[in-house]
């Protein structure tokens, strides 16, 4: 290897990259437009069920009851009250408990047309329980609850939040079909033979490409970072950026190793955009995918982000996801590498 | 123009554009999108309680368990995959079910119950999970008191959830293989040189840049109709989904050829997707958040294209078709417009 060839050959991707204006200023826009999704988000996440309750009786136990069941309560002044608020969706749901409610068991319960079914059935059973609760018909039960992880529970972590890590690993990984081309074109215009007959050698080209990449990725993804955590866990962030950065640049190589032309990177590079992109919907959602979702390495970046941004989790927990974010991106770069010497031959 | 060469440019184009991408394009894609999107958003905006149990024990209560509709029930065979599903956040709660359940109830003897919690759970899930689990006790124990509940629906009927993640959809499919076929295929052309060499033949630029628009017509075309029926819409009304369909993919591919004409290589075109993408997918993201002012949406183009197709879907017509035809026809008139100057402008430089 030699740095001096290296560096002439970053330099001239880079000029490349950058002397097309319309690409520099498109790129700033990109990020713009992510800062204000993050910013257009909203700050806080409702995970309560909200209860509106307007009683002709004196009710005493349910409130206790719903309380510890973080649930929050909305008592209404009215039926039609109860009706107004849920019309408007300000409460998930009303009970009125009428004055012979206990004589003639019978309540009304008051839900928006649009509540899906699943919802209108545990509605139904949540207004039972209330009346066996305020009524007294006690189980006789003995629960013992444990809290797997950290507890959110009224508390939830806002999808604007969510969104910092999933944003941050969009701007990285978008930029792996840009990074199959950087090969793949100097493969089909054929100036990789004309480099190689210089004294630059194909590793040479390997590392100018892996840092004209690492450039166009991480920049963005670290003023993102920066705008949005103001600084927070930086120097954490900021090495899994950059391994996510590798990890971008590894699978890109291998798709720009493997494809004939640009249709063909649209076409694999696609495919495999999409499973790379899978995971980070488990951060906005957690638990929509099952644990299957973990033999995409791209798991162990976005759910790295999301602990260091989200869970101020440290540094040392994070090993096994740095480590396998390594361990991956060797070996997709050795099968690049592999695969391109194969074709040059 | 002559026909017969747009003809043979156009089996060119599926001849040697890359056969690979194209199956991969029209066949896997549509059902890969369509099966991603709906598990993914669909779960994302649809999130049922879901309850993870571990039984020492058969009884009455798991089929109870599987009958109620408020929860999704899971069961695991070890204790450890319960609790690494509760890790995972595949359940928001595991229970374990322990020996003789039901005849403790029934004998009023204590019943212990232990359970996982996974702490990222919505407090609203897990008291949804404990009502639904004591409402099963109750049931089992014989203390369940039947209770008449008198149930009000009121509010107006919005789009169902489900619905919400459709147009997503559509559009992807529509607009990824319209947009970027015949602009990667021009894109190529210009920097293979392979255009100049057609250029010097007998072909007209006009023919050139007409047989990859109705390359990537006939791919936009097939894929968003694909998508249509894969989710049983198409059957709803047939035959104006499919004037929709054209009047999209015609719009999808014309702006995929303006592009072609004036980026030159692909790192460009990948970076006008990221914010042309926003522009024209706004008025999906305004069904995912109907919170957004309609009125937003209406200044997007697409407004018009998904807005019918959502309509059918939900009710199997239009109430003004003839005005969505008409603003389709208009924008694609417009770009046809623009195309055609751009090929006067640019295309002895092309």
């Amino acid at each position: 290897m030699n740095f001096k060839n290296i560096s002439i050959l970053t330099k001239k991707d880079l000029s490349l990259f950058f002397k097309n204006r319309f690409f520099s200023i498109i790129t700033i826009l990109g990020l713009v437009a992510y800062i204000i999704i993050f910013f257009a988000m909203p700050r806080i996440q409702e995970d309560k069920i909200k209860i509106g309750i307007y009683s002709d009786v004196p009710l005493t136990k349910i409130y206790y009851f719903l309380e510890s069941h973080d649930a929050e309560v909305y008592k209404g002044v009215s039926i039609e009250d109860l009706r107004e608020k849920v019309s408007k969706k300000l409460i998930s749901f009303g009970i009125y408990f009428p004055s012979d409610v206990k004589e003639k068991k019978a309540l009304k319960l008051i839900i928006n047309i649009e509540t899906e079914d699943e919802m209108k059935e545990a509605y139904e059973y949540i207004a039972k329980e209330l009346y066996h609760t305020e009524f007294g018909f006690d189980l006789n039960i003995e629960s013992e609850s444990e809290i797997i992880g950290v507890d959110l529970a009224g508390k939830q972590i806002p999808v604007r939040k969510r969104l910092i890590p999933v944003l941050a690993f969009f701007l990285i990984i978008t930029e792996t079909l840009g990074l199959s081309n950087l090969i793949s074109e100097e493969l089909e215009n054929k100036t990789i033979y004309a480099l190689l007959s210089t004294p630059v050698n194909i590793q040479d080209i390997f590392f100018s490409k892996g840092i004209t990449g690492l450039i166009t990725t991480l920049i963005p993804s670290i003023l993102f970072i920066i705008i949005t955590t103001q600084f927070k866990n930086f120097f954490s962030i900021l090495l899994l950026l950059f391994l996510g950065s590798l990890f971008a640049i590894s699978v890109g190589f291998l798709i720009g190793s493997i494809a004939k032309d640009m249709m063909s990177i649209i076409g694999y590079g696609f495919v495999i955009f999409i499973l790379i992109l899978t995971p980070s919907f488990n951060v906005l959602a957690p638990g929509t995918l099952s644990s299957w979702v973990k033999i995409i390495p791209a798991y162990f970046l976005v759910d790295g982000l999301n602990k260091i941004i989200n869970f101020n989790t440290s540094f040392l927990n994070l090993l096994p996801n740095i480590l396998i974010l390594i361990i991956t991106s060797g070996i997709l770069l050795f099968f690049g590498a592999f695969i391109l010497r194969r074709r040059l031959i | 123009m002559n026909l017969k060469r747009i003809f043979i440019l156009l089996i060119k184009e599926f001849k040697l554009g890359s056969k690979r991408f194209i199956i991969i394009w029209s066949l896997i894609t549509p059902f890969l999108i369509s099966i991603v999107i709906s598990l993914i958003f669909g779960s994302f905006f649809i999130r049922t309680p879901r309850l993870g149990i571990y039984v020492e024990g058969e009884g009455e209560f798991k089929s109870l368990i599987y009958e109620t509709k408020s929860i999704i029930t899971k069961e695991y065979k070890t204790l450890d995959a319960l609790i690494s599903s509760v890790k995972d956040g595949v359940v928001d709660i595991g229970v374990i079910f322990p020996k003789n359940f039901d005849e403790n109830l029934k004998s009023g003897e204590k019943v212990m119950l232990k359970s996982y919690v996974f702490g990222e759970s919505y407090a609203k899930n897990r008291a949804i999970i404990v009502v639904t689990i004591g409402n099963i006790i109750r049931k089992i124990s014989g203390k369940d008191i039947e209770i008449n509940i008198d149930t009000e629906n009121i509010g107006e009927k919005g789009l169902p959830l489900r619905l919400r993640i459709f147009p997503l959809i559509v559009m992807v499919a529509i607009f990824f293989g319209g947009l970027f076929i015949p602009s990667i295929s021009l894109i190529e052309e210009k920097r293979k040189k392979t255009l100049d060499a057609l250029k010097v033949s007998s072909l007209h630029l006009n023919e050139i840049t007409f047989s990859k628009w109705l390359f990537g017509f006939v791919i936009s075309l097939f894929t968003g109709i694909l998508i249509l029926i894969i989710n049983s819409v198409f059957n709803l009304n047939p035959s104006l989904l499919l004037i929709f369909t054209i009047l999209g993919a015609v719009l999808a591919t014309t702006l995929g050829i303006i592009l072609g004409i004036y980026l030159n290589d692909f790192a460009t075109l990948l970076s006008f997707w990221k914010i042309g993408g926003i522009v024209l997918f706004f008025p999906v993201i305004q069904y995912l958040f109907p919170k957004i002012p309609e009125l937003i949406s209406m200044f997007f183009p697409t407004y018009y294209l998904i807005k019918p197709i959502m309509e059918i879907a939900e009710k199997g017509s239009v109430l003004n078709s003839i005005f969505y035809i008409t603003i389709l026809i208009l924008i694609n008139l417009v770009l046809f417009f623009i195309l055609n100057l751009s090929l006067i402008r640019k295309g002895e430089y092309l």
